[in-house]
């Protein structure tokens, strides 16, 4: 099975958006009515990340296109303009800028924290609004909050706090936690949230306590991860939240597997990998591994939205496993559509000002982006996995779909994350 | 006739100093903020690579952990201004720089001692991936995810304030400073130290011969340019509002020696050509998903190989060519 979809394709549905915008072009009344609405596109579209961002422009472009063949917005259509961040800062700055400066003061997508914590205080001097997509650090609607940034995905807080009620809902008979993390802000803030939420949810549905071993910190990037194989190996847990993600986890579950690691542990979670992990391990996935999800295609069959989205993204691209980036990416499209359609502009307060509360239906159904910290409140998918005959190697055991309510924290921008429950 | 030689020299530099500065300082007014922020961005670029050709160009030293200086001046600037909110701006702008400064000569003496050449450019990789692996361990330090939540400082005069959040203001600041940093650089380079330090260059055994003390004279050379490269650094954290790592990495230390090769090593305007034209083709590719950094190495290539001596060198010997062919047809007239 190909995970990999032809740029070329992807280029040709731009052309023929672009040429369907010109040839709209000829039959407009004036151009001032009629010129079409500009979405800046940010994310990673070249460089170790490309894999990320060419989902989130696959995502993005089925979305403007199927806005425009619907008759646009406001009488208009919208161009897609994309901007390469490299997933770095400094890139992400620039493309942020070069955006503002060319007129284009609606952008969405960026799927590294730190690009997204790096553009969030530029755009109220540029006058520009940032949507963003994939990027989860809790900073952003807190101590980082910036008013120009909304954020249409699910949260690191809420998605770990979803990962910890499902597991201390499924597995009541493992009560004794542990976690290989990485060392990073981010692989703490999961840590501690996914924490969070054990304390909460497994005393509550079990009526007994839950024991979290201390972790085991690995490098971010790390090539060898032998000695915390070992140290996991001693451990008395039951559970295991697999904390390092994308191609580390890859790395770590490739010589997890001589160790006997993946039988050792009942249970075994995920924060974020998605498909990474069985694509990349075929026959030795993990039996009975939990991925979270930003949207699972699979969980909501019968919803429009998501079926066209994943009939047009299959045709699209051939492959039939669209990572969660493109919902996302999808999803930040109709949240600009929705808010520029009830502001009746494209004026940076008047869209800021119709993003605040607003509901809108995505391919994970209804989402509400709240006013105060501008963070989405929105399902959180996930996804199980396990080996299988097939040439393909592994498949899909079972999903699963956790409504946020009681997840999020309360909104508090400006001021730090305060955990509920883990005190540590 | 050395005297009037090295005034055309300053008349010649001033002139083109102050054309680049018009041209840097109308920018806000005729173009966007993209191209803004990416002037900007080079201006801090162009002193990395000045500050390297100091050590490269006038003295014969080879760094491949340059990057850690700028990394280090960021670092301390940012940490300094969250922990102590108090101090001068200027004064933590100049303690950055003396911090860098510091640090170079901790390491040059003990690196200078001996090693020279590929050793000296190896010992300063490996300096700049500890810093690079201590930048992502420090949690106070912001770790992988970097230093977030740094703010353009208030600058107070004593007879005004200005606010360098606002508008433009940082922007106009950061080249003040540039020039400044340019400026020291420059008479560092024309001066009696940067001859010494040129004789160092061309034959550091005939130099310790005529009493010039190298070993000093090479630190000296090593922590002028990493405290201006701090400075930089320290100029960039509120630039960009956040710092990670990858400011560190090897890759970024790259960066000025990329300059200073395309541009040219014997001229003090090379590593500035060398980064302008960087700057250029990132821009001019930028759409060009994937493509841009082939694009980008392929034009470096060609240039390298096309001209040894950088695009400086290249003109240099283009000009004097056509000035030996004026001579060489000149000459029956005046036999006549």
């Amino acid at each position: 099975m190909s995970n990999d979809f032809s740029r070329r394709q992807i280029t040709k549905s731009l052309a023929a958006f672009g040429a369907a915008s010109a040839f709209g072009s000829f039959t407009r009344p004036s151009f001032a009515q009629s010129a079409p609405i500009r979405l800046g596109l940010i994310a990673p579209l070249s460089g170790s990340q490309e894999v990320i961002g060419r989902y989130q422009l696959a995502g993005a472009t089925i979305a403007v296109n199927q806005i425009n063949q619907a008759g646009g917005v406001l009488g208009r259509k919208i161009e897609l303009v994309t901007r390469d961040d490299k997933a770095a800062p400094a890139a992400g700055v620039a493309a942020a800028k070069d955006l503002a400066g060319n007129g284009v003061n609606l952008m969405f997508g960026v799927l590294s924290s730190g690009v997204a914590l790096a553009i969030a205080p530029t755009l109220q001097a540029d006058k520009s609004v940032l949507v963003v997509s994939a990027a989860a650090a809790n900073e952003l609607t807190h101590d980082q909050f910036s008013p120009n940034v909304f954020r249409t995905a699910d949260h690191a807080y809420s998605r770990q706090r979803a990962l910890a009620k499902l597991v201390a809902a499924d597995y009541p008979a493992v009560s004794d936690w542990t976690a290989i993390n990485p060392q990073t802000a981010i692989g703490t803030s999961n840590w501690d949230s996914f924490v969070d939420g054990m304390l909460q949810f497994y005393p509550e549905l079990n009526k007994k306590p839950v024991t979290i071993t201390d972790p085991i910190w690995a490098k971010f990037g790390a090539t060898d991860y032998k000695n915390e194989i070992v140290q996991l190996m001693r451990s008395k847990s039951e559970g295991l939240y697999c904390g390092v993600y994308g191609g580390d986890a890859v790395t770590m579950f490739g010589q997890a597997a001589a160790y006997g690691l993946t039988k050792k542990f009942k249970v075994l979670v995920d924060p974020g990998s998605e498909f990474i992990i069985a694509q990349a391990m075929g026959k030795n996935t993990p039996p009975g591994l939990w991925s979270g999800f930003h949207w699972f295609y699979g969980a909501y069959k019968g919803h429009k939205i998501n079926d066209d989205l994943y009939e047009t993204y299959v045709k699209m691209a051939g492959d039939k496993h669209p990572a969660g980036y493109v919902g996302e990416a999808h999803t930040s499209v109709l949240a600009y559509a929705s808010a520029i359609q009830k502001a009746g502009s494209t004026d940076t307060d008047k869209v800021i000002a119709a993003l605040e509360g607003l509901e809108f239906d995505s391919c994970k159904g209804m989402r509400k982006i709240r006013k105060e910290d501008h963070q989405a409140i929105c399902d959180i998918n996930f996804v199980q996995f396990g080996p299988d005959d097939s040439e393909q190697g592994w498949k899909i055991t079972g999903h699963r779909v956790i409504k946020d309510e009681g997840l999020s924290e309360e909104p508090s921008p400006g001021q730090p994350l305060k955990f509920l429950y883990n005190k540590r | 006739m050395m005297s009037q030689a090295s005034n055309s020299t300053w008349k010649r530099d001033a002139a083109i100093a102050a054309i680049i500065l018009v041209v840097l300082v109308s920018l806000p007014f005729v173009t966007s903020k993209g191209i803004v922020f990416i002037a900007g961005t080079l201006a801090l670029h162009v002193v990395f690579g000045l500050s390297w050709n100091l050590m490269f160009g006038q003295t014969g030293l080879v760094s491949f952990g340059h990057a850690s200086f700028f990394a280090i001046g960021g670092y301390a600037f940012a940490w300094a201004a969250k922990i102590a909110p108090g101090i001068h701006p200027l004064l933590l702008f100049a303690g950055a720089g003396l911090f860098g400064s510091l640090v170079a000569l901790i390491v040059g003496i003990l690196a200078l001692r001996r090693s020279i050449g590929v050793y000296f450019a190896i010992l300063t990789l490996a300096l700049s991936q500890i810093v690079y692996l201590l930048l992502s361990y420090i949690p106070a330090l912001g770790r992988e995810d970097g230093f977030t939540g740094i703010r353009r400082p208030r600058l107070s005069l004593g007879f005004t304030t200005i606010d360098l959040a606002s508008g433009n203001n940082y922007y106009y600041f950061m080249i003040a400073m540039c020039t400044l940093l340019a400026v020291g650089l420059w008479w560092v380079m024309h001066g009696r130290m940067g001859r010494v330090f040129k004789s160092i260059q061309q034959d550091a055994e005939r130099a310790a011969f005529l009493g010039i003390d190298v070993q000093a004279y090479r630190l000296r050379s090593f922590a002028i340019a990493s405290g201006t490269t701090a400075i930089a650094g320290a100029l960039y954290a509120p630039w960009l509002q956040l710092l990670t790592p990858e400011i560190a990495h090897w890759t970024f230390s790259a960066r000025p020696i990329l300059y200073t090769l395309l541009g040219g090593v014997q001229s003090f305007w090379g590593p500035v050509v060398g980064a302008v034209v960087f700057a250029v083709l990132e821009y001019g590719t930028r759409t060009l998903h994937g493509l841009s950094e082939i694009i980008i190495g392929s034009i470096l290539l060609v240039v390298v190989l096309a001209f040894p001596g950088g695009l400086l060198g290249g003109l240099s010997r283009l000009r004097k060519r056509m000035n030996r062919k004026t001579i060489v047809t000149a000459r029956p007239e005046i036999v006549r």
